[in-house]
């Protein structure tokens, strides 16, 4: 505590203090009053000096409290300051991430422990009038409060907020904060300033992500988790290493299209320490151990590991290992394996041979050729498989060439140079090349999402198309590749189904002529024909949603279906046909209440994110989410990173708390009164 | 009985009341003259006591002829002498008898919670003295009032009879002669009053007892077969709940008749402690008169004076 007038404290100490004890030292005024005699009151008097020790001391209570009081006083005047970690500011807000990483023991006892902590702190040491509010954030931002100043009501929004396996997205953030982002426009800025943002996270979040929701200002705090003085947390350049945490970063299955009972399960270790790792990974089938072995992981390597099995029928299988490391989420990994499935694919078009190769080329049970009008005289209904159905009713993937269908077909599908009849989906620019032949342009795929499961291994550097049309995607829509004169693929779930749209034809382009364009089919088929699910295996990550193709109405009358797992609980909403499971917080595998046909009553929930995985401290920045660990420096400026001590010492305040001072001497000056009262009106 | 002293002192009603009491003595006390009070010895009253032999010089008027005519002897017949009976009223006159003072009175009379009707400890004594002096007289007995103020400031002697009384009255309500703060102390008093009253009686003894100096010496002078004692302490209310006289607050507290201070801050525990050191001395000056084989009173003014005459003291015998 430090004064801004210390000489005014002492001076009016000085004067008022002497002259307080001077007063009392000087004789008591008594007022006279007759009495009978005074026989009884000596003797009275005389006794209870003779029983109270503490008489003099009693006496002089109000010396003391009167003394207290012009101390306060005093001290009030000398403007005492305080040097702390209490923000100031309008209001603020505290966006705690609460992704898998965060589940890390190494912080008090984990990361998330120590943000709610610290968040704790915060919340106590702020008194803004705007109050505070309090955001969660995994896959999805939860506002745990909104704006309040009631800070019984904040500390159990913060220790409300639990823990998952998710993995850190940004884009509710980003929505949530935005009226109080500052954008640079004064007019604006005027009611936006003010609000503190904090946001206490381990560092693991979409780069871009951070930049895009957060003011590169500083109203935006970073507190890096786990702190500095965690035990188990030694700081960044200590000699002793960062623990050592090994993570199943991929876990996969692949059966062979000919012989569909022979699967090859692949699975990828990676060690995210400076030292190398030895650990023991067991895979097991249905419960049993079917193989372990040892294995060294070099540091800050990844290790793949393939298993051929026989699998005739749907299995359960696991992967796991015994790594002692700092988050367990991510040291085993679970698959539903269903039985062999082959694919029935129908292609609707005037006939393409290059589609038609590539799909049989994928290996599917079925491919059935229907042109437009047969298509269209096909139920609806029929289309789409059924659990439980026959082998050949319905199709797992419908693939239009050229043609739009004039509903939205029950099924998975991919469009070429078409687009299915959705709101605002609409394809523009498709040129007739006999009518207009001087017009036509050739035009490069400039950029696609690598990442994704359909893009997966597909390069499309030297694809060049003829005249393709332009897409308009509503929102929702992800788009998988763009020319220069727009998207040209797109990815758009309509009721839970997933249709992926292409503006132009293969004819009219050289892709298919390149291996690329049979590696897209085969993910295309794979992909889209398991309904959104990688390989020949059920399992989701942490915060999605699976669509199960079971009906609703099979289900015993009056029952949910839930998935359990310990005290996890997934719940599920019913959808004509369907049913949406999720989303799941936690990794682990649930059980269906009630039972459900195979393979649907078991889920699996796994991690593998490599990111999330990747505990260690960054002490140069951000990470980037949507790629490999970047090599290059973070060339974020939204934050800088700091642990809590240099952050405490950037955004430590004077705050003056002479009013403090000065309540209590106007409580101790009640307290006199009181006490003066009480001895008048005995 | 329209005298001033009288109506102020006694009211007509309660001196009708008053008609019909007498002063009881625990002991049957020799008289001087005859009074309508039953004597030990025998004498010329109607109610008969005894026989005995004739000797010769009896009075023959009292022989019981029949007896002779029955047994042919001569007896006496006796008779029960009745006897007045002395009673001597002090009056414990000194300046904290004279308490509380009028300002004091008039503050608690001006406090809306307050009682109006706040009287001194001396007046009520006065009252309690006169109606004893009142009965006393109705009754033929022989009746002394003595003033005491250090000792005996003044006295009414051998008062008989209705007619002195409202001489008994006026002597009784005479204003207290206002004099320099001084020590007053019982035994003094009572002291001279032994000294002056060698005769048996009944002695009441009006006064506040506090006195500074040790009571067991004044009791002393009163101890023994002669006089039969009731000692009637009378206290004032604002002695009981000094609050009520406006004792709060850091006062410095002068002694009325010795002038001499203490000074107190009131607070709740000394407030108790008061009222503790008050019961114990009462207690105490009730050892010493029960050691002596007198009868001891306490009553303060907030008792109601006619109740104090005819219930309180019939109750404890003093009059029947």
């Amino acid at each position: 505590m430090s004064f801004l007038s210390p000489i005014t404290g002492l001076i009016a100490a000085g004067i008022t203090v002497p002259l307080l004890v001077l007063l009392y030292f000087l004789k008591l005024r008594r007022r006279p009053a007759a009495v009978s005699s005074t026989l009884l009151w000596r003797r009275a008097a005389e006794d209870l000096q003779a029983n109270a020790p503490f008489q003099k001391l009693r006496r002089n209570l109000l010396l003391l409290l009167q003394l207290i009081i012009l101390l306060a006083l005093a001290i009030a005047l000398a403007r005492p300051m305080r040097t702390g970690l209490a923000p100031q500011g309008q209001r603020m807000i505290l966006v705690v991430d609460r992704s898998a990483s965060m589940n890390a023991t190494d912080g008090s006892p984990t990361r998330l422990d120590q943000a709610r902590t610290s968040a704790r702190e915060l919340v106590e040491a702020f008194d803004g009038p705007g109050g505070v509010m309090v955001i969660a954030v995994g896959q999805h931002a939860q506002v745990m409060t909104p704006f309040t100043t009631d800070r019984a009501r904040l500390r159990a929004a913060v220790d409300a907020i639990a823990p998952t396996d998710e993995v850190s997205d940004l884009t509710d953030v980003a929505a949530l904060i935005a009226p109080y982002v500052p954008t640079g426009d004064k007019a604006a800025d005027a009611d936006r300033a003010g609000t503190l943002i904090y946001l206490l996270s381990d560092g693991l979040l979409n780069e871009k992500q951070v930049a895009a929701t957060f003011p590169a200002t500083d109203s935006f705090r970073w507190i890096a988790l786990p702190l500095s003085e965690s035990p188990a947390a030694p700081a960044a350049g200590a000699d002793s290493p960062f623990p050592a945490n090994v993570a199943v970063v991929s876990f996969s299955l692949r059966r062979n299209d000919a012989r569909p009972a022979e699967t090859q399960v692949l699975t990828r270790l990676a060690n995210f320490s400076d030292e190398p790792v030895t650990t023991n990974l067991a895979l097991r089938v249905d419960g049993r151990t079917r193989h372990a072995r040892a294995l060294t992981i070099a540091a800050g390597q990844t290790e793949s590991i393939t298993f051929d099995l026989i699998l005739s029928s749907s299995a359960l299988l696991e992967v796991s290992h015994d790594h002692n490391d700092l988050l367990p989420a991510d040291d085993r990994a679970a698959l539903v394996v269903p039985p062999p499935r082959r694919l029935s694919v129908a292609l609707v078009g005037q006939g393409n041979a290059f589609l038609q190769k590539a799909i049989e080329a994928v290996g599917v049970r079925q491919l059935v050729q229907m042109t437009p009008q047969r298509y269209e005289s096909v139920t609806p209904s029929s289309l789409a498989r059924r659990a439980g159905g026959g082998v050949d009713e319905g199709y797992d993937l419908l693939v239009f060439d050229g043609y739009s269908p004039q509903a939205v077909p029950p099924v998975t599908s991919l469009y070429f140079a078409a687009v299915p009849p959705a709101p605002r989906l609409n394809l523009r620019g498709t040129i007739d090349s006999t009518t207009q032949p001087a017009r036509r342009r050739v035009e490069p795929i400039l950029t696609w999402s690598r990442d994704h499961p359909l893009l997966r291994y597909v390069a499309l550097d030297d694809v060049l198309l003829l005249d393709p049309g332009r897409l308009e995607l509503p929102d929702g829509a992800v788009v998988l590749a763009t020319a220069a004169g727009g998207p040209v693929m797109a990815a758009l779930p309509i009721d839970d189904r997933l249709h992926v749209m292409a503006s132009f034809s293969p004819l009219q382009s050289n892709w298919p002529i390149q291996i690329s364009f049979a590696v897209f089919m085969d993910n295309a088929v794979r992909y889209l024909g398991l309904g959104g699910q990688e390989e020949a295996a059920l399992a989701c990550a942490p915060g999605q949603t699976l669509t199960i193709p079971v009906d609703p109405s099979s289900l015993p009358s009056g029952a949910t279906l839930t998935y359990k797992a310990g005290r996890e609980t997934i719940s599920s909403m019913p959808q004509p046909g369907r049913l949406l499971v999720g989303p799941a917080e936690r990794v682990g595998l649930y059980h269906a209440t009630p039972e459900l046909p195979e393979p649907w009553s078991t889920l699996a929930v796994n991690l593998l994110d490599p990111v999330e995985s990747d505990l260690r401290p960054r002490a140069a920045g951000l990470v980037r989410h949507d790629a490999a660990p970047s090599p290059a420096p973070p060339t974020s400026t939204a934050a800088a990173p700091m642990d809590l001590a240099t952050h405490a010492a950037a955004s430590s305040v004077q705050q003056e708390i002479w009013r403090w001072f000065a309540a209590a001497a106007l409580l101790v000056l009640v307290a006199e009164w009181l006490w003066y009262l009480r001895r008048l009106h005995v | 009985m329209p005298d001033s002293a009288v109506t102020t002192l006694l009211s007509p009603e309660f001196v009708r009341r008053l008609d019909r009491l007498d002063v009881v003595s625990r002991r049957i006390l020799a008289g001087k003259l005859q009074g309508e009070r039953r004597s030990k010895r025998r004498g010329q009253s109607v109610e008969f006591a005894d026989y005995r032999g004739y000797v010769p010089g009896d009075d023959l008027r009292f022989i019981d002829w029949n007896l002779y005519a029955r047994l042919d002897r001569l007896f006496l017949r006796l008779f029960m002498e009745e006897e007045d009976l002395s009673v001597s009223i002090l009056l414990d006159t000194s300046a904290s008898m004279n308490w509380p003072t009028p300002e004091i009175v008039a503050q608690a009379s001006s406090d809306p919670e307050g009682e109006s009707s706040v009287i001194t400890k001396l007046d009520y004594a006065r009252r309690v003295a006169a109606a004893l002096g009142y009965i006393g007289l109705v009754r033929y007995n022989r009746v002394h009032v003595y003033r005491l103020s250090g000792g005996v400031a003044d006295r009414l002697l051998n008062l008989r009879g209705r007619r002195p009384i409202p001489q008994l009255l006026d002597f009784i309500a005479a204003p207290v002669s206002s004099r320099p703060p001084s020590p007053s102390s019982l035994a003094p008093a009572l002291r001279q009053f032994a000294l002056e009253q060698p005769h048996k009686g009944v002695v009441i003894l009006v006064s506040d007892f506090l006195d500074k100096s040790d009571l067991v010496p004044a009791l002393r002078y009163l101890a023994g077969d002669r006089y039969d004692v009731f000692c009637l302490q009378v206290l004032s209310e604002f002695e009981r709940d000094p609050q009520k006289a406006g004792i709060v607050g850091d006062l410095r507290l002068l002694d009325v008749e010795d002038g001499q201070a203490v000074e107190v801050t009131i607070t709740p525990e000394l407030l108790r402690r008061y009222r503790e050191t008050l019961d114990a001395y009462c207690d105490h000056l009730r050892q010493l008169c029960l050691k002596r084989d007198m009868v001891y009173l306490l009553t303060d003014t907030a008792v109601p004076f006619e109740t104090l005459v005819l219930q309180y003291l019939r109750h404890r015998g003093l009059l029947g």
